[in-house]
């Protein structure tokens, strides 16, 4: 597992599988059950939820990205509990809440069918059920 | 990794633009005033898992993302269909007279057993109403499909409907597989294995 050793044991079970299952950070909504996903250290760009308009041009607009390196690995779309998958860029759709729609979450590779849940844009608990 | 669902099943959402089937399944345009990144690129589809007489159900659901108005949905839309919620708007008597010509749409590209059912939305609207309760469920019972009216922004009865569909096309699988794998066929027992079985079986329908 080089390079995807689990680096927050607070998260991860003993395999590096999500110990916790996955929500949605603002509406709660249940993403993926305990121990569906394998963490992965990737580094993966991802615009920020929030698209800036410029002041000059209300037309313009300013899409800012972050970089983030811990991902939750979905090897298959159907392992998620719920989720939105966005129109196709460049061979990749985004990930987004299914119920409030907010995102991006992760990324979905249309031809791998590999999905990359990223750790900071979702919430864990013990879920309850 | 072990399966941890039951059934799959597609479904769509058809009917004419403007009856709200964007909001019965997306939400961003009730948000115009937050752009956000995902509103500007749209979504595609949606993945719900309900749970049904102790089955898992997967949902798997597209609109038709405004290619109705172009009359562009053939039979490449409908492949793999399962079930198809036919989309009015009681407001709007065009997107009514319409469901006539959406099902001989369905008739001519779906597969013929796609399960179907229609909805009359926007019922929270009562000073623009124009099509009556009654005339849904006469059209319905003509066809022989399920009936009920939605408030996508209300959210009544939407979830229901979900519901009543996915039941409807998990009792249709049940039978088919039933009457293909009868219980009694003397060497041929596979009573115990149904779930394995039965994957491959509607996976090769996706």
């Amino acid at each position: 597992m080089s390079g995807n050793e689990c680096l927050n044991d607070e998260v991860c079970d003993e395999s590096g599988k999500n110990a916790f299952a996955v929500f949605c950070k603002r509406c709660n909504c249940l993403i993926l059950r305990e121990k569906q996903a394998s963490f992965v250290a990737i580094q993966i760009e991802l615009p920020l939820s929030e698209v800036k308009t410029s002041a000059n041009n209300a037309n313009e607009q300013q899409i800012d990205k972050e970089s983030l390196n811990e991902h939750w690995y979905v090897e298959n779309i159907y392992t998620f509990e719920n989720m939105g998958f966005s129109n196709t860029v460049n061979d990749t759709k985004y990930l987004v809440c299914a119920e409030c729609e907010y995102g991006p979450l992760g990324l979905h590779y249309i031809k791998s069918n590999q999905s990359y849940l990223s750790l900071s844009r979702v919430a864990f608990r013990k879920n309850e059920n | 990794m072990a399966k941890t669902y039951d059934y799959l099943f597609k479904l769509l959402l058809i009917g004419d633009s403007g009856v709200g089937k964007t909001c019965i399944l997306f939400r961003f345009s009730e948000d115009a005033f937050n752009t956000t990144f995902i509103s500007t690129i749209g979504i595609d589809f949606k993945i719900r898992t309900i749970e049904l007489d102790g089955k898992k159900i997967k949902l798997q659901i597209w609109d038709t993302a405004g290619q109705e108005r172009f009359r562009t949905i053939t039979t490449a839309y409908y492949r793999g269909a399962m079930g198809i919620m036919l989309v009015y708007d009681v407001t709007n008597e065009k997107s009514f007279e319409n469901i006539k010509n959406w099902i001989r749409n369905i008739e001519e590209h779906a597969s013929s057993d796609v399960e179907k059912m229609i909805l009359g939305n926007k019922c929270d609207i009562t000073d623009r109403r124009q099509v009556s309760k009654e005339r849904g469920e006469q059209l319905a019972i003509e066809y022989g499909i399920k009936f009920t009216e939605t408030s996508a922004k209300s959210s009544i009865n939407v979830e229901e409907a979900f519901f009543t569909l996915a039941r409807d096309i998990k009792i249709k699988m049940e039978q088919k597989l039933d009457a293909a794998n009868p219980p009694r066929t003397g060497h041929h027992l596979r009573a115990n294995e149904p779930v394995k079985s039965q994957r491959k079986w509607f996976c090769s329908l996706l």
